[in-house]
């Protein structure tokens, strides 16, 4: 410890430095208070002594100068008053900044202890001014890090391209940003896939482990892998990638705006609530799963759940954040309030309303976990010119070669029902645009699924008129397909190379029956009221060319690769 | 307001006891003692009894996660006991039903 002893005495400055010297310490001296400032600052001690009393500059004044030239680190001033003084100069010396006194003459042995005392608490002080640098350190190093995660974060939750007639979103974090994630893409067959996630907690941990699932739902969406597989494939992902303590809750959506169809898969996520037009709750999909990430592959259990829409409504997912935000008397706001909020209001208020009602009950507060809310539109009838804003971007032109596929599919194949994404990624990897290969998935999934629905599984479609029976037959459709042993589809793609563009020609049979293709075929597209039926008329109207053969097992059609001026 | 965890062991069964927040607070706590309870000889499996429990959240499911998979590799049996109003809900949306006993 190197300490400033000051003071115009010079025999008491010997007798004072010689007590210092003797005890281990360092010691710097000044004759007045001026002097005493300026050796301060050149040889930066770790105490001062210094009298009350000097010329020049006094010991009072001295030591406010030197407590702010010592603002950073704590540097103890010791006073040394007279004898005789009263409490005035006490007062005064603590005003100034002084930490202890002495009396003059200075008691020796009472000056060692105080030394010890000062410099204990010295010691003290620095240990704690260092942890404080530590702790500056690490809260700058910990802001660089969440400056980078949400950066990464923002670029992971792209835009949804999606128009906001039809989808609205929100989030809101209960952190700096938030581990819900909602994600919404069109599938090459015009469907809308959704997908709502919330990661265990909330904060940087939380969001780490929801960060593989947007990537993989778009990349899989853009594929044309249904919701099932995309559900296989993060559970796969968020189980590998993250602790066992972690797990991600989700819900999956495909909505089918021209057949009405929502399909859900709800693992550990609040109901989807779909909601009429004057607010009555129509269906709900409870929680049916466990959350992605805790059960193996093998385990998992993929089956969703179809609801056909007969009158038009409106789908909200949302976060148990919503129904869990507690105000500052801790009440939640609850399920129930969400349903009374929603069926009060007119559908086109019902979103922001609900927005409006949760904001009010936190009251500015930050909810303790992140909330989000996300509705759909589903009309009976949606305009074209909407449907055709969903689409995926537009790609590059068809490149030009003769080339063929041909697959056969025995039964336990047709079980596996991936035959569609595969071929369609084949196709454009070959270098089909995505405008045509669009298209060609709509015709080879019409044509595939009624090879497998009526030719291998001998179902009825006149049992899909009515809405009930639209269930009744993808049980019955879920139930044939997993006893399914025999049988097989053969697929032959084949692209006839001309200057124009040229053509492809799809063939595919299967080992049914067959059916009476002539009177669907022959019926008027207005009449034909059956899902399939109207399928064959969609397929009819995208292609040059569609024939029945045999037995109507087998189905040839041509499809031009020239224009794409066709009506879908 | 931490979490209190009473551990009573009945003839190699041992209840784990809990009363009130059981959050990401809590966690370290939690792991700790059944951390000792798993290396103890004796135990057959471990009864986390819910009673006193009035909150938990999605990071209090996660360490019963962890408790099974634990439990597990030391050939123990984990139940979840006395799941009552909140907790059972909280419960049955995660569907852990299909996890752990629950009663």
């Amino acid at each position: 410890m190197k300490i400033l002893i000051a003071t115009e005495t010079p025999a008491k400055l010997k007798r004072l430095e010689a007590d210092c010297i003797q005890q281990g310490y360092r010691v710097v001296s000044a004759g007045n208070g001026s002097e005493a400032v300026e050796k301060f600052s050149d040889a930066s001690p770790d105490l001062v002594l210094m009298d009350a009393m000097m010329p020049v500059m006094g010991g009072y004044e001295a030591t406010t100068r030197i407590k702010a030239l010592s603002s950073k680190k704590w540097t103890p001033v010791i006073l040394m008053t007279k004898q005789t003084s009263n409490d005035s100069c006490q007062i005064q010396g603590i005003e100034a900044g002084a930490d202890d006194y002495l009396t003059t003459p200075v008691n020796l042995v009472l000056l060692k202890e105080k030394l010890k005392v000062m410099q204990r608490m010295i010691r003290m002080q620095d240990a704690l001014h260092c942890k404080m640098n530590e702790l500056d350190d690490y809260e700058e190093h910990t802001k660089e890090e969440l400056v980078l995660a949400r950066h990464v974060m923002e670029r992971i939750v792209r835009k949804i391209d999606i128009d906001e007639t039809l989808l609205r979103r929100w989030i809101l974090p209960a952190e700096g940003f938030s581990a819900d994630v909602i994600a919404a893409a069109a599938t090459t067959g015009n469907r809308l896939h959704v997908i709502l996630a919330d990661g265990t907690g909330h904060g940087l941990a939380a969001a780490l482990c929801v960060m593989p699932v947007t990537e993989t739902f778009y990349a899989m969406t853009g594929r044309g892998f249904p919701i099932t597989s995309i559900v296989q494939e993060l559970n796969q992902k968020i189980k590998h990638l993250t602790p066992i303590e972690r797990f991600v809750a989700a819900t999956l959506v495909s909505i089918d705006w021209s057949g009405r169809t929502i399909e859900v898969w709800n693992g550990g996520g609040p109901a989807t609530r779909f909601i009429s037009e004057d607010g009555r709750l129509l269906h709900s999909w409870e929680s049916k799963y466990l959350p992605l990430g805790i059960l193996g592959n093998d385990q998992i259990e993929t089956k969703t759940e179809i609801y056909r829409w007969d009158e038009a409504g409106q789908l909200f997912l949302f976060s148990d954040g919503l129904c869990d935000a507690r105000n500052e008397s801790g009440g939640m706001f609850g399920e129930e309030r969400i349903l009374k909020v929603l069926a009060k209001h007119p559908p086109q208020e019902r979103f922001e309303q609900l927005k409006r009602s949760v904001t009010q009950h936190l009251a500015g507060d930050a909810g303790d976990d992140d909330i989000s809310l996300m509705s759909i539109e589903c009309p009976l009838y949606l305009e074209k010119s909407i449907l055709g804003k969903i689409g995926p971007e537009r790609g590059k032109s068809f490149a030009p070669g003769h080339w063929k596929i041909d697959v056969s599919l025995d039964a336990e194949e047709v079980k596996k029902e991936n035959i569609l994404p595969v071929l369609l990624t084949w196709l454009r990897q070959i270098g089909v645009s995505e405008k045509h290969s669009q298209r060609l998935f709509l015709i080879l999934s019409e044509l595939y699924n009624n090879a497998v629905d009526h030719g291998l599984l001998k179902l009825d479609s006149s049992l899909k008129t009515l809405s009930e029976g639209f269930e009744a037959y993808l049980k019955e459709r879920s139930r044939r397909l997993s006893a399914l042993d025999a049988g097989a589809i053969n697929i032959h793609i084949e692209r006839i190379a001309e200057v124009d563009g040229g053509r492809l020609c799809l063939k595919i049979k299967d080992s049914g029956e067959g059916f009476d293709f002539l009177k669907i075929l022959k019926q008027d597209p207005g009449d034909i009221v059956g899902l399939s039926g109207r399928g064959l008329g969609l397929v009819k109207g995208l292609t040059k060319e569609m024939i029945y053969k045999n037995a109507g097992n087998e189905v040839h059609v041509v499809y031009e690769l020239k224009s794409a001026a066709v009506a879908v | 307001m931490a979490l209190n965890i009473k551990v009573r062991n009945k003839k190699g069964r041992v209840r784990l006891a809990l009363k009130g927040r059981f959050d990401f607070h809590s966690n370290a706590d939690f792991r700790r003692v059944y951390e000792e309870e798993l290396q103890g000889d004796g135990s057959q499996g471990i009864e986390v009894d819910f009673r006193g429990v009035d909150y938990m959240d999605s990071s209090a499911l996660g360490m019963l996660l962890l408790l099974k998979s634990r439990a597990g590799d030391v050939n123990r049996e984990i139940s979840l006991v006395n799941c009552t109003g909140t907790i059972r809900q909280i419960l049955d949306v995660v569907n852990f039903g299909k996890m752990f006993a629950i009663t």
